[in-house]
């Protein structure tokens, strides 16, 4: 459990963020996805399935909205780590349990974003000024304070969700009463046919 | 252009959105991505640092189109550059207003391209692959599924972005003409077909293949219910919640 806490969950955690920076601020390759990040993901921690069945849903959930303009939809990556390292962890989360939390958390990095978002404006005025100036823009010191601070802000969430709330998430759900655990159960089994479905419906919207 | 500023070029866009922030959006992994070209085009330190205080302002288009804009940008800022100065306020303002009417005609048909069809369409083709891979032996399906699913996307992402450079620069300003002869709709429309072709796979994969097969009224019946409620414009994650409570109320009301 200490060498989980110390060594693994901080290596996976970093993996994960630098994994999930592909999405928006570097190449783009889709990496990020969670239908590439969660079977990756599972296969490292040897749940693969668990990591490509969570990694469908969140794929299904974040597709819906695409990333537009200023919108900043669902983070499905971070949801996608956050359930299968939650799950495959030593806390054990039942898959039932961690999908709601992970979505909560894909939500709440999403606000994450938004404030780093924020706070990157700055920079468009200090680039400004050196310009101004007759300098040059220090482009890597620039990438460490945009990126760099992104993916130390991604992993640190990804980290503290997976060591602090997956065990809340797991400790909350043993408190649950017994139909509101079949409830979420359900809505677990049923997941892969809602994802399914939202997939033919974003591909059969507007053709 | 030379190929040695295209790859250049090329590389440093895939920075585009590094400095993604709320109030001018990509401005900033433009300049970056523009850089090297301003360096070729102005030789005098002071017009190459006033040239890039001009890319500061607001830009936001697809990143995969972004290749076009560079291209066209780039050809104009040459001829920019070759001016005397009393014509280059003029110029400045066309590179300007062209810079932004591209970036939103680009990104448009950039959103409707990847993010509304060749995202989705990737991810059914990766599941349906992850079913036909499982059923076929294929060893480690679910990783095959991925490289799957990586190499359908970039294959054409990276082409746009790498061509898009080569014939923004060709183009200049008669983009938008060459633009509307590629029947970007059609393409779009193509894709969402061929991407629901899959998911369609993979809902009857799903339904006929262990572990949730064999067939059942049940899962079916479930299936059918969520493509209705989502057809009906119901969000997913209230069609979701709709589930928990459905389930909580059979297991409540149900025999024990």
């Amino acid at each position: 459990m200490i060498g989980w806490h110390l060594l693994e969950l901080p290596v996976l955690s970093v993996c994960a963020a630098a994994l999930e920076a592909d999405g928006v601020y570097v190449g783009q390759w889709m990496v990020s996805r969670p239908i590439v990040l969660g079977p990756l993901l599972g296969a490292v921690l040897g749940a693969p399935f668990a990591g490509a069945g969570f990694g469908a849903i969140f794929e299904a959930f974040a597709v819906e909205t695409a990333p537009m303009g200023g919108h900043i939809p669902i983070n499905g990556a971070v949801a996608a780590a956050c359930a299968v390292l939650m799950c495959a962890g030593p806390a054990a989360v039942a898959p039932a349990a961690a999908l709601p939390a992970a979505l909560a958390l894909g939500l709440a990095a999403a606000r994450l974003e938004r404030v780093l978002r924020d706070r990157r404006a700055r920079l468009t005025a200090e680039a400004a000024s050196l310009l101004e100036a007759g300098e040059e823009v220090p482009w890597p010191v620039f990438a460490f304070r945009s990126v760099g601070e992104h993916m130390a802000a991604m992993a640190a969430f990804i980290y503290v969700a997976a060591a602090a709330l997956g065990p809340a998430a797991g400790a909350l759900w043993r408190l649950l009463p017994g139909p509101l655990q079949m409830g979420f159960s359900t809505a677990f089994d049923w997941a892969p046919w809602l994802a399914v479905s939202i997939l033919i419906r974003a591909l059969a919207r507007g053709r | 252009m030379e190929r040695r500023l295209r790859a250049r070029i090329f590389a440093r866009s895939l920075m585009l959105q590094a400095w993604w922030n709320s109030e001018n959006m990509q401005n900033l992994g433009f300049l970056f991505a523009f850089e090297p070209w301003l360096e070729r085009i102005y030789g005098d330190p002071g017009r190459r640092s006033a040239a890039a205080a001009r890319h500061l302002e607001f830009f936001n288009t697809q990143p995969y189109m972004a290749g076009l804009i560079l291209g066209v940008v780039g050809a104009l800022e040459e001829e920019l550059a070759r001016l005397p100065e009393a014509g280059r306020a003029a110029a400045e303002g066309r590179i300007r207003a062209l810079k932004k009417a591209a970036a939103e005609a680009l990104g448009a048909i950039g959103d409707r391209l990847f993010w509304g069809a060749l995202r989705p369409a990737c991810a059914a083709a990766a599941i349906a692959a992850w079913w036909i891979f499982w059923t076929a032996g294929v060893p480690h399906p679910l990783l095959a599924g991925c490289l799957l699913y990586l190499a359908l996307f970039n294959a054409s992402a990276l082409w746009v972005r790498w061509q898009g450079l080569r014939l923004g620069y060709l183009w200049k300003e008669r983009l938008p003409a060459e633009l509307a002869r590629y029947r970007w709709q059609k393409a779009a429309s193509w894709i969402r077909t061929a991407g629901l072709c899959a998911a369609v796979l993979s809902a009857l994969a799903g339904l006929l293949v262990p572990p949730w097969g064999p067939f059942s009224l049940w899962n079916a019946g479930v299936l059918a219910g969520c493509v209705a409620l989502e057809a009906f414009g119901v969000p997913a994650p209230r069609i979701y919640l709709g589930m928990i409570a459905l389930g909580s109320a059979i297991a409540a009301l149900g025999p024990a």
